[in-house]
């Protein structure tokens, strides 16, 4: 009887140990998932160039490239172009200086411009109806040696944006 | 001549008993040499508790329905461990979860450890859920670690989503 006591107390003795030396803790994992966002865009287009020209397209200016942002509303965002062209479809048509604006009305009244380099965020805030705007210019230098015809950049230009 | 007559030895069966009785007396004590005993004890050292407490979730922020997102352990998930000072432990990573939600998948867990609260210095590991680490606490008896993962939404439902993220420590 007393051999008995002794080994219980003992293995009871054992088994408190790993009880009070474990413990666990938690943290969350956590997200806030929301509608898509949806980024349609029209060309940059720089119309008729001369051999030898250089022509400039400004953000605000006709022909500039233009991004449409469709989000949820009122929600903070970040954009950057993961994307721009070299050059018109040839080297002899290179491309340098762009610029952009942003806004969440469609309009450039009263916006200045920016640089625009590839993988540069910058943030922005979708309106009430979940819209958000970006406009983007640049410059071609045309070669003299460049043919005649019409060009298209083989890169396009491509701005992302995701949920802040 | 009359021969004296031979000595009085007893019946033979009390002579065998004479006998058996002087083997007893040789052999038992023989035998009590051969054995031998021996003890153990039950030993353990009992120390303080382990705390392990969760100090920061690891927040995705706010993603699309579609969209994949990294959170760095740098900037993730932080856990605090509290214990005996310069003790070994194993920490296991009881529940690294697969899913946030439907269309919500959890992947590429990574982690980092360190004695010291900073993560500067720290110790970079990949976890597994279920897995364990060995690691020393520090001589004030605390460590650290941090975890990262990739969420990746594929045309999930908005909404908040939430899911536990566990570590249970135990001394070594």
């Amino acid at each position: 009887m007393r051999t008995s006591l002794a080994l219980a107390l003992a293995a009871a003795a054992v088994l408190a140990v790993p009880a009070q030396a474990q413990n666990s803790g938690s943290i969350n994992a956590t997200a806030t998932v929301l509608s898509s966002i949806n980024v349609t865009g029209a060309d940059l287009a720089f119309g008729n160039v001369a051999q030898s020209q250089v022509k400039t397209v400004n953000p605000n200016g006709t022909g500039a490239g233009t991004f449409h942002v469709a989000g949820a509303a009122t929600t903070p965002i970040v954009l950057n172009f993961s994307s721009l062209p070299a050059d018109v479809g040839d080297a002899g048509l290179p491309l340098s200086a762009w610029q952009y604006m942003a806004a969440d009305v469609n309009s450039t009244a009263s916006l200045s411009s920016a640089a625009a380099s590839v993988g540069a965020t910058f943030n922005g805030t979708t309106n009430a109806t979940g819209d958000y705007y970006v406009w983007i210019g640049a410059t071609v230098s045309a070669s003299a040696a460049v043919a005649p015809g019409s060009y298209t950049s083989t890169t396009p230009i491509t701005l992302d944006v995701v949920y802040q | 001549m009359v021969s004296p007559p031979p000595p009085h030895r007893g019946p033979p069966m009390r002579r065998a008993t004479s006998l058996l009785c002087l083997l007893l007396l040789y052999a038992v004590p023989a035998l009590a040499r051969a054995q031998s005993s021996g003890s153990s004890r039950v030993t353990a050292r009992l120390l303080p508790s382990i705390s392990v407490t969760g100090t920061q979730d690891l927040d995705f922020g706010t993603i699309a329905s579609t969209q994949v997102i990294t959170v760095q352990a740098r900037n993730g998930g932080r856990f605090t461990i509290q214990g005996n000072s310069n003790t070994p432990v194993l920490i296991e990573f009881t529940s690294l979860p697969a899913a946030l939600g439907l269309n919500l998948g959890l992947s590429a867990w990574t982690g980092l450890a360190n004695t010291s609260p900073g993560n500067g210095g720290a110790t970079a590991f990949v976890p597994v859920s279920g897995g364990t680490r060995s690691a020393t606490l520090a001589n004030n008896g605390r460590y650290f670690l941090w975890f990262g993962a990739t969420l990746t939404a594929t045309n999930a439902a908005p909404g908040t989503y939430t899911v536990p993220v566990i570590v249970t420590v135990v001394y070594n």
